[in-house]
C-alpha cells in the first residue's frame, strides 16, 4: 500500500514538472550562451600582463551557470595562467533607464532567416517592470527607418506596449549602419533620465557606415552621463576589435552572438542581468605574449572559451582585447 | 483571465424539461413525436479575427492576420453524431439533439521574416465537444413524398481540446522549433462551454428521414483579448425511428 502511495505521489510531482505552467512562454529553440560582464586591466611587467574578467554563463532557461575552472579555455598568441578563480554574484536595484538600439542596416536573412531576434527582444522588453524603464529604437542610414534613430515611443516606459513596432522593424531593414550617430542620439535621451543606473544596449550586425559622431565622442558622452554601453554583436560583423572599446571603456557587457540561439539566450537573460541579479565567474589571468616586450599602447586579443564538462556543449566565445595603458 | 460562465447543466435541464413537457402534450394535442439519429458533416468554415495582428498566448510572437474568409475543407471539418427527439405540432416542430462533435480547425497566420518574406504558419486543433441544440422548425410546401422546412435555434457546446498541431510551408525545419502549437489558446479555443445559434433548411422524406443544411454561428469569443467569430455550414442527415406504425392523420397530408 505504501509503495502505491509513493508511486502516486511521484506521478503527481512528475505531472507538475512535465507540463509547463500557464505562465511559461515559448521562445524558439536555443541553447546556453556566454557573455563578458566586465573587464579590468590590473598590471603588467615587461613580459606579462594581468587582467580580470567577469564572465556570465547563461542558461537557456533564464538562469546562470557557475562553471569550474577546468571548463574555461584561454586562447591567444601567448601563454596563460589563471592566478585566481572565484564565483561571485551581484544584486541590482532595478532602478534604471535602458535604451535598446537595434541595427536596421543591411539584411538579417543570412544570420537570422526566421526572424527569431524579434521574439527574443520582445521577451527582453516584456521582462521590464517598474521602477526600471526603457526605450526601443531602430537605426540605419539611407534605410527604412528615420535617421539617426526611430524610437517606438517618445518617452521611457516601464511597460511594453509597442510590440507591433518591434515586429514591424523586420520589414524595414536596409541601408547602412549609423551606429555612432544612433548611440549619440540615444545618449541624449538617457542623459535626461533621473534614474541612478543608465544602460544603452546596442545590437549590431554591421560596421559603422559613416556616422558624423565619432567613437571617441560617444564614449566621452557616455562616461559624462554615467551610461554603461552594452554591446551585442550578432553574426560575424563587425569584428569584435572594432567595437570592443565601446563596452570596455563604459563598463558595459560584451556579447558575441554567433547565431540566433546565442542571441535568444542573451536577451532572455539580459533584463535580469541589467536590473535584478547575476551570478558569474571571475578570473584573474596572467597573459604572457609569445613575442616581444610589453610596452604601453600594445594590444593583445584573447579568446575565452567555455565548455560544459557534463554535456560537452561549447558556449559562444568570449572576446577580450587587452590594452596596455 | 476570466471566462464567460454559462450554466450548461441548467440549460440542458431546461431543454430536456421542455422536450419532455411537449412530448407529454403530444399525447393529446401534438400530431407526432419522433426520435432518431443525426449524422452531420461540416466542411465550410470561417474564422474571423477582428484584429490585424495576434500575439501568441504562450510565446513572444506576433502574427499577422490575413485570412478571415470562408474556406471549404481548408479551415477544418467536423463530424457529428447524435440522437434527436422531435415533436411535431401542425406545421411546427421542436427538436433537441444530444451530439458528439469531433472537429478540426486550421487557421493560417503570417510571420514576418524579412522585408520581402513572410512565413505562413498553420495552427491546427483537434477537438471534441458535446452539443445540445434546441431548435424550432416550420414546415411548408409538402408533397406526398417530401416536405420542406426552415428551422432556427441555439446550441450549448461543451468543448474539450484533444491536440494542437503546427504546420508551415518551409520543410527544411520543424515549425515546433520556432512556434508554440498552443499559441492560439484563449484566442481561437478554450475549454469553456459556449452558446451558438443555428439556422437551417431541411427536406423531410416522408417520415423516414430529414436532410438539412445548417449554418451555425458562435456567440462570443474564446478569450477576452480578441473578437473572433466562428461560422460553420454543414450537412445533416436525420433518421427517424419507427416509433409508431399506426397510421396517423397529420396536418400536411390532405
Amino acid at each position: 500500500m505504501k509503495s502505491k502511495v509513493v508511486l502516486w505521489i511521484s506521478f503527481l510531482f512528475a505531472g507538475c514538472t512535465l507540463f509547463p505552467a500557464e505562465e511559461y512562454r515559448y521562445l524558439p529553440l536555443h541553447e546556453d550562451a556566454a557573455l563578458l560582464r566586465n573587464y579590468a586591466y590590473n598590471s603588467h611587467t615587461a613580459t606579462s600582463v594581468v587582467y580580470e574578467v567577469e564572465i556570465s554563463a547563461l542558461a537557456w532557461y533564464n538562469s546562470d551557470f557557475v562553471l569550474f575552472e577546468n571548463e574555461f579555455t584561454l586562447e591567444g598568441d601567448g601563454t596563460f595562467e589563471v592566478l585566481d578563480f572565484a564565483n561571485a554574484n551581484a544584486t541590482l536595484t532595478g532602478n534604471s533607464s535602458t535604451v535598446l538600439l537595434i541595427d536596421q542596416s543591411g539584411s538579417y536573412l543570412e544570420i537570422d532567416p526566421f526572424n527569431n531576434r524579434s521574439k527574443a527582444i520582445n521577451k527582453f522588453l516584456e521582462d521590464f517592470v517598474a521602477p526600471g524603464d526603457f526605450l526601443l529604437g531602430g537605426f540605419s542610414t539611407s534605410g527604412m527607418v528615420t535617421a539617426p534613430v526611430e524610437y517606438a515611443s517618445d518617452n521611457f516606459s516601464s511597460s511594453w506596449v509597442d510590440a507591433e513596432f518591434l515586429f514591424g522593424l523586420a520589414e524595414r531593414t536596409g541601408g547602412t549602419s549609423s551606429l555612432y550617430d544612433a548611440m549619440d542620439d540615444a545618449l541624449d535621451k538617457l542623459s535626461s533620465s533621473l534614474k541612478p543606473d543608465k544602460n544603452l544596449v546596442v545590437m549590431i550586425h554591421a560596421s559603422d557606415g559613416g556616422s558624423s559622431a565619432s567613437l571617441a565622442d560617444v564614449i566621452t558622452k557616455a562616461n559624462l552621463n554615467n551610461v554603461k554601453i552594452h554591446v551585442i554583436v550578432f553574426g560575424n560583423q563587425p569584428l569584435p576589435s572594432e567595437v570592443w572599446s565601446i563596452a570596455e571603456q563604459t563598463d558595459g557587457m560584451f556579447a558575441l552572438c554567433e547565431n540566433d540561439s546565442d542571441l535568444i539566450t542573451v536577451f532572455d537573460n539580459l533584463e535580469r542581468l541589467l536590473n535584478i541579479y547575476s551570478a558569474f565567474n571571475t578570473l584573474t589571468i596572467q597573459f604572457t605574449p609569445t613575442a616581444g616586450n610589453i610596452l604601453s599602447g600594445n594590444e593583445y586579443e584573447n579568446w575565452i572559451r567555455l565548455t560544459d564538462s557534463y554535456s560537452g556543449y561549447e558556449f559562444n566565445p568570449v572576446y577580450v582585447k587587452v590594452k596596455i595603458p | 483571465m476570466s471566462y464567460p460562465c454559462i450554466p450548461v447543466i441548467r440549460i440542458i435541464k431546461i431543454a430536456l424539461t421542455i422536450v419532455f413537457f411537449l412530448s407529454g402534450l403530444g399525447q393529446t394535442h401534438a400530431q407526432r413525436f419522433n426520435a432518431g439519429f443525426v449524422f452531420q458533416y461540416h466542411f465550410l468554415k470561417q474564422i474571423d479575427v477582428n484584429s490585424s495582428t495576434i500575439t501568441g498566448t504562450f510565446s513572444h510572437d506576433i502574427f499577422k492576420v490575413k485570412e478571415n474568409n470562408w474556406k471549404a475543407f481548408a479551415a477544418g471539418q467536423s463530424i457529428v453524431v447524435g440522437m434527436m427527439a422531435q415533436l411535431d405540432y401542425k406545421k411546427f416542430y421542436l427538436t433537441t439533439e444530444l451530439s458528439y462533435n469531433l472537429n478540426t480547425y486550421r487557421y493560417t497566420l503570417y510571420y514576418t521574416l524579412s522585408p520581402s518574406t513572410e512565413e505562413k504558419v498553420y495552427f491546427k486543433t483537434l477537438y471534441q465537444q458535446l452539443e445540445v441544440p434546441l431548435y424550432l422548425g416550420y414546415q411548408f410546401q409538402s408533397t406526398n413524398l417530401v416536405r420542406y422546412s426552415v428551422f432556427g435555434g441555439a446550441l450549448v457546446n461543451v468543448p474539450m481540446l484533444i491536440e494542437t498541431y503546427l504546420d508551415e510551408d518551409n520543410s527544411s525545419t520543424s515549425p515546433y522549433d520556432r512556434y508554440d502549437s498552443n499559441d492560439l489558446r484563449y484566442i481561437l479555443y478554450d475549454d469553456q462551454p459556449y452558446l451558438s445559434s443555428m439556422i437551417g433548411f431541411g427536406v423531410h422524406i416522408a417520415s423516414l428521414a430529414k436532410v438539412d443544411v445548417r449554418y451555425m454561428h458562435r456567440f462570443g469569443s474564446p478569450g477576452d483579448f480578441y473578437d473572433v467569430k466562428f461560422n460553420t455550414v454543414g450537412l445533416a442527415l436525420t433518421y427517424y425511428l419507427p416509433l409508431s406504425l399506426r397510421k396517423k392523420r397529420i396536418y400536411y397530408e390532405e
